[in-house]
């Protein structure tokens, strides 16, 4: 598995030195120009719509869902491990926070933390049939997905769950704009500077990002790999349960439909995300950056008069060429 | 030992071809002519003016060093490689190699795991087919089972993968495949280590199967490590050292010794060593008693505080699982080792870690190190909790560590930001060491500590090995480097087939000695050729 999650210039580049260090040196920013670069390029073309702070605050909540599901990814990502039900999750989820309000008469809280712990759970569970079974994790994880898929629509019936929620509760965790940032936002943010610190500035994080290097060389460094790996499923697990119960708190309904779309937007901004900060490696500040650079360029394209469907066209062209790019700025060192 | 052959080693190249053993044979005979081969890799100059010759029903016997040119050599029958210069004749006419007309028996075997044993023996041929093109599998597999019963092997089930075959049948398909090219015309065999994976029975078995075929006039080119068995089976030998030819002689005019004094290339002197007193009274640190494991039987030695320990062998002779098994890294199956005086069962190399064993491992860049992580992190790795605080890490004297630590290994370039895929192999093996010594480990453990590095690497890496031993820590080292870990080492414990052959210490460690001891002697016992 581990080849085919590697991110992109890790696994095609063969870096040499004696590299050019300007370079080098804008490669980790390269992501940073082209979103600056799209702003700029937006704001002078439609300066009444694009540049508005209502425009960046829709956006920002629009991506709200997706930014978690691709932090949730990231982990098991870092560790060398793709977890594709994770989409699966967030509904699933979602989903049985809600019934267990509308059809349980459960308070808020005990449900959500019902569905996290689920969430967990199957998270865990995915950790050990790869881990312990030493199955492919995109193989296993795709048998989850569908599994959980036949599940969502058992426990919905195929219908949206609207009846029978405390919306009066929700729209107070979902409305107010302290700071001038919608409450979902700062959710958003949270988790982030959660998970970049765990990843990035623990043992536990460093330890993932060792053996998704090398998992053989992190055994042999006195890691215990197999134990950190499903603790890495375990956590997207978590995380994905947090997006779910966040998503049925923003939206005020269960929906069976929100999770399985969002797999491959957040695989690709994940994958463009490693290109940024700390190339070769997935980081939730590149991941994020990503997720901004795709968003506003579809945002900004509308506001200039593309058809809605270029939303698709956008995002899969984006990522091309933003590949290519970085590629090309770093391709000393890639 | 009186042979009059006059080997000055480096210089002259002798070609002593008069008495070619039981097959006396004419120049027409020649069925591989070899002149003035030369091949250049890179920088190096891997074969240097190599000219020899393998006559119809000759076993030929190449030998030589690591880097000797062996390989390259046959890489360029193959037409893997095309030579710089010389000329390479088969059967009188130039090598075309989509020609077939040599079949080989390759060191790895090339065979390809998720096929099957039939499917791997046709590949390089073609198949019987029937109408249609379809492939006659029955046909085929009948004959491919035939090839086998003749190698005594009818077991062996011609619809098996490959990867489920033992190392045993593995190296049988291999040689049906090969022999399979002979009934059909060929007249030259290349063999590259075919016994390498063989127990003795095996290899007689694969030895009656040579003799046979020389009996039909096939000729052989012969490369092994095994100075037993090629005395016993070959009819002539030649040695290659760093590229060049150095002897071709009958094999009855040659003595192990003289053998392996022609492949190092000098007479090796014996270093007097200092006898180290305080060694001998020091304590244990590591006490192997019988120990088996994965391709390892009975291994008993010790380790003292102090002490640098030489662990030597050929390729499979068994070091690397030795030092998997002391780490942890390999299941124990029945013996003891102990560690500090307890006897310990490392069920992972988490456990070693933290009893204070440290592992430089033989592959740098499988399992020895995060290219795509910096150096600095490489060098952390074993040991995060020193500049955390719960779990959490602290950035700025994790860089204080790094950057003393480069400074101390001499680490260039000096910057612990850099990505460790981009540091010289020798650079690299610095920052692995590095990453052991920082946690001052009571037995440090490297395997081929010295391979591709450059001569400044090495000795810094050798300095560092021996400043922890005089700190009173355990060394043991595996090298295929002989003249080296005489050197280095206070003993050398020699493994040949995964067991210890000899444990030299004193005045019997030298290069000679190591070499003498790692190569299989056994006595053969083969028949002469009628």
């Amino acid at each position: 598995m581990t080849s085919t999650t590697r991110p992109v210039s890790g696994a095609t580049g063969r870096r040499q030195s004696g590299s050019l260090l300007n370079l080098e040196r804008l490669g980790p920013y390269g992501l940073i120009v082209l979103l600056t670069l799209e702003i700029v390029v937006f704001s002078i073309w439609a300066p009444d719509t694009f540049l508005t702070w209502v425009n960046f605050r829709a956006v920002a909540l629009n991506q709200v869902i997706l930014g978690l599901l691709v932090l949730a990814m990231l982990v098991p990502l870092i560790a060398g491990e793709l977890d594709a039900s994770l989409p699966a999750v967030l509904t699933v989820s979602s989903l049985t926070s809600a019934s267990l309000m509308s059809n349980g008469h459960l308070s808020l809280v005990p449900s959500i933390v019902a569905a996290i712990v689920l969430a967990t759970l199957i998270g865990t569970v995915n950790g050990l049939v790869v881990v312990r079974l030493g199955v492919g994790s995109l193989v296993t994880t795709l048998g989850t997905f569908t599994v959980l898929t036949g599940l969502i629509t058992g426990l919905a019936g195929g219908r949206t769950i609207t009846e029978g929620l405390p919306k009066e509760t929700m729209r107070r965790l979902a409305e107010p704009r302290p700071l001038g940032l919608p409450l979902p936002v700062l959710y958003l943010l949270v988790v982030a500077v959660g998970v970049w610190f765990v990843t990035e500035h623990t043992t536990i994080g460093r330890q993932w990002q060792a053996i998704g290097s090398s998992e053989p060389a992190a055994r042999m460094a006195g890691v215990r790999t197999q134990r950190l790996r499903i603790l890495a499923f375990t956590a997207g697990g978590f995380l994905a349960g947090v997006a779910g119960c966040v998503q049925l708190i923003k939206a005020q309904l269960g929906s069976p439909n929100i999770g399985p779309g969002l797999l491959f937007p957040a695989f690709a901004a994940a994958f463009l995300g490693a290109t940024a900060f700390r190339p070769g490696r997935f980081n939730v500040r590149g991941a994020l950056t990503a997720i901004a650079l795709l968003s506003l360029g579809v945002v900004g394209l509308i506001m200039v008069g593309a058809p809605y469907w270029v939303d698709q066209i956008f995002n899969g062209g984006a990522l091309i060429a933003s590949l290519f790019l970085v590629r090309y700025l770093r391709r000393d060192v890639a | 030992m009186d042979h009059e052959l006059s080997v000055s080693p480096g210089t002259s190249r002798l070609s002593i071809d008069q008495h070619a053993g039981p097959s006396e044979a004419a120049d027409d005979d020649r069925l591989l002519d070899i002149d003035g081969l030369c091949k250049t890799l890179g920088r190096n100059m891997v074969l240097n003016g190599v000219s020899m010759t393998v006559r119809a029903g000759e076993v030929h016997a190449l030998m030589g060093g690591n880097g000797a040119g062996k390989s390259t050599l046959i890489k360029c029958l193959s037409g893997y490689w095309r030579a710089d210069a010389g000329t390479i004749l088969v059967d009188g006419s130039p090598l075309e190699p989509a020609a077939k007309k040599i079949a080989f028996v390759q060191q790895d075997l090339g065979l390809i795991a998720d096929l099957n044993v039939v499917e791997n023996t046709c590949l390089g041929r073609g198949f019987e087919t029937g109408r249609l093109g379809r492939i006659r599998w029955r046909r085929e597999a009948d004959r491919v089972h035939e090839l086998l019963a003749d190698l005594g092997h009818p077991d062996i089930d011609p619809l098996a993968m490959a990867s489920t075959l033992d190392p045993v049948e593995r190296t049988v398909v291999a040689i049906a495949r090969a022999t399979q090219s002979l009934r059909e015309g060929v007249r030259l065999l290349v063999l590259d280590e075919p016994t390498a994976a063989l127990p003795v029975d095996e290899a007689q078995r694969l030895f009656e199967t040579i003799l046979r075929l020389r009996a039909s006039g096939v000729g052989m080119l012969y490369v092994s490590h095994h100075i037993g068995q090629v005395l016993d089976l070959a009819d002539r030998i030649s040695v290659l050292r760093d590229g060049e030819l150095v002897e071709t002689a009958p094999a009855s005019s040659m003595t192990d010794s003289h053998l392996i004094t022609t492949m190092l290339g000098r007479e090796v002197e014996s270093l007097q060593r200092e006898a180290s007193s305080e060694v001998s009274t020091s304590p244990t640190v590591l006490e192997l008693d019988l120990v088996c494991g994965p391709r390892v039987n009975d291994i008993t030695f010790d380790v003292r505080a102090g002490e640098i320990v030489g662990l030597a062998g050929l390729q499979g002779a068994g070091c690397t699982e030795v030092a998997e098994l002391i780490f942890g890294a390999a299941a124990l199956r029945s013996g003891t080792i102990a560690f500090r005086g307890e006897a310990v069962r490392f069920s992972h190399p988490a456990d070693a870690v933290a009893a204070g064993i440290a592992l430089v491992t033989e592959d740098r860049h499988g399992d020895g190190s995060f290219l795509d992580l910096t150096v600095g992190e490489n060098i952390v790795a074993a040991d995060l909790r020193r500049f955390a605080r719960f779990r959490a890490l602290s950035a700025r004297r994790e860089r204080a560590e790094v950057a003393g630590l480069i400074d101390r290994f001499g680490i260039s370039p000096a910057q612990g930001n850099r990505r460790f895929g981009t540091l010289s192999g020798g650079n690299q093996q610095k920052a692995i060491m590095a990453k052991w010594m920082r946690l001052q480990p009571h037995l440090l453990i490297c395997d081929q500590p010295d391979v591709g590095v450059d001569i400044g690497a090495k000795q810094a890496i050798y300095a560092t090995i021996r400043e922890l031993a005089e700190g009173g820590s355990a060394v043991l080292v595996i090298s295929n480097q002989f003249d080296d870990l005489a050197e280095l080492c206070d003993r050398v414990v020699v493994l040949r087939d995964g067991r210890v052959a000899a444990v030299l210490a004193g005045t019997e460690l030298t290069e000679h000695e190591i070499s003498k001891a790692s190569v299989s002697r056994r006595s053969l016992a083969v028949e002469a050729a009628p």
